[in-house]
């Protein structure tokens, strides 16, 4: 048995990528985005594609639900971002491959 | 072996007098930077005040109100050094440097030319004064331990002889913390009451042995006056060094790169077929004291490109604290090409290039900031599981 050694591991050495970050969203009643707060502005959005969802290890203890929006803000480039149906939140995230 | 052990306390202190005498009549500090932080080395004034190496410069000065700050000038100390070395090697081919103000050398054979160990020891007191204008204290005895103990005891400008056979007499009343073992076991000896040398040789070999283990049996031999710890003689290796002065004095990190890449250019005619093992930029301030920097590499270089480079990331890294009337470069330890399979390609030189660099980050920060991206579950509909960043270690 590995004994604990009551130290931090470095967690330099591996980090993740595409993690998302939590944003600020107004969605309509059928939770599609209407606005999102981008650095301190509220700002109106238009859904750039069909919303498509995630519904990924249920069988697990933490499963993932999940639905994505393509939108574009009115000042910026084009962003994902989703829904998390578990917790509530909205996440921006990068989805491209 | 007969050694001689060449004692200068308190060493770039000793410098800053000899400079400027008039800070011999207040308690002195030699900070660790032109802008000090912490003390680099103190008076014996400064010490009596209880102003120790390391601590900060605001409880230096707390402990010690009346006590002047100056900046060091590392450039000054080494050279003084340097030459003290250089007049011992004229006494004895073998001198070991162990640290500023500490040198060993071998004196076996030498009393005979110098009529005595005594007149022997005048002799290596007149070579330091007349190459630095230092006093030094002198020990000689056989092994290193016991001629340090010897110079220890003797005061400044005079030396003090041990005979063969004598060495465990003389050791027996000297303080403990004399022993160059770890600190912890000069605790632990104050522990069980033992003050002196002479108390911990009255001990048997086993007794030592089962409270301090290996530690044990070194204790035992240096109570005894026995190290046969052997002298490490310096290299002689003529350094290749190149110095510019300056018009006017120069600030701008780019500006002194330039500069430093000149200064490499004049020294590649000579170092072809060599490789440079150390590099030591040194400036002269605007403030009229020196500056240093002192790179040593993990292996031999020899190439322009590379070290450019290490050059490059050198003064980046470590700028002079202000201003250069002069700056000087310097590569030491000098040994033969060595060979490495090179690729021809443009993507292998890249490739190299950047393991050098993740290299020297890594020795900066002691982990490397740059990051591969390697594949975990491409696959995944879930983006952050697709990739992960794992720390690049070349």
């Amino acid at each position: 048995m590995v004994r604990h050694t009551g130290t931090t591991p470095d967690t330099r050495r591996i980090r993740r990528l595409k993690t998302p970050l939590v944003l600020v969203v107004k969605a309509s009643q059928d939770g599609v985005p209407l606005c999102l707060k981008l650095r301190g502005v509220w700002q109106d959005v238009t859904l750039l594609r069909r919303p498509w969802r995630i519904d990924q290890q249920w069988w697990r203890a933490e499963p993932v639900r999940r639905d994505y929006f393509r939108v574009a803000p009115e000042d910026g480039p084009p962003l994902t971002l989703y829904h998390d149906a578990l917790s509530g939140e909205w996440y921006r995230q990068e989805y491209g491959s | 072996m007969r050694i001689a052990f060449v004692s200068i306390p308190r060493f770039p202190c000793a410098v800053e007098v000899l400079r400027r005498p008039e800070l011999a009549r207040r308690p002195l500090i030699v900070g660790d930077a032109e802008a000090p932080k912490r003390v680099l080395d103190c008076s014996h004034r400064a010490g009596d005040e209880h102003v120790r190496r390391g601590m900060t410069i605001r409880q230096a000065l707390g402990e010690c109100p009346e006590a002047i700050v100056v900046p060091p000038d590392p450039v000054l100390y080494r050279a003084k050094w340097e030459s003290i070395l250089d007049a011992l090697g004229d006494l004895s081919p073998e001198v070991e440097g162990e640290e500023m103000g500490c040198a060993y050398v071998n004196i076996s054979g030498l009393e005979a030319r110098y009529r005595g160990e005594g007149a022997l020891a005048t002799q290596i007191i007149d070579t330091v004064r007349v190459a630095s204008g230092l006093d030094a204290s002198i020990g000689l005895s056989r092994g290193k331990f016991v001629a340090f103990a010897a110079a220890t005891c003797s005061a400044l400008g005079r030396g003090r002889v041990v005979l063969a056979g004598s060495e465990d007499i003389f050791l027996a009343p000297l303080d403990v913390r004399l022993l160059p073992v770890e600190p912890e076991v000069i605790s632990r000896l104050r522990l069980f009451g033992l003050e002196t040398i002479g108390e911990v040789a009255a001990l048997s070999l086993p007794e030592l042995q089962s409270q301090f283990g290996l530690a044990g049996r070194r204790l035992w031999q240096l109570a005894h006056g026995i190290d046969d710890q052997p002298l490490r003689p310096r290299r002689h290796s003529a350094p290749l060094q190149a110095s510019l002065s300056l018009e006017s004095p120069v600030a701008g990190i780019d500006m002194m790169i330039a500069i430093a890449r000149q200064l490499l250019s004049r020294l590649q005619p000579s170092l072809s077929g060599r490789a440079a093992r150390e590099l030591t930029l040194q400036a002269e301030l605007t403030s009229g004291r020196g500056w240093e920097h002192h790179v040593v590499f993990r292996e031999p270089v020899s190439e322009a490109e590379r070290l450019t480079f290490l050059l490059r990331s050198a003064l980046t890294n470590f700028p002079p604290p202000n201003a250069v009337r002069s700056l000087s470069l310097r590569l030491g330890g000098l040994t033969g090409e060595i060979g490495k399979q090179l690729s021809l390609d443009r993507k292998g030189r890249l490739q190299r290039q950047l393991e050098e660099a993740i290299r020297q980050l890594k020795a900066r920060y002691g982990y490397s900031p740059v990051y591969r991206c390697v594949d975990v579950e491409p696959w995944s509909v879930i983006p952050e599981q697709r990739q992960i960043l794992v720390e690049s270690d070349a």
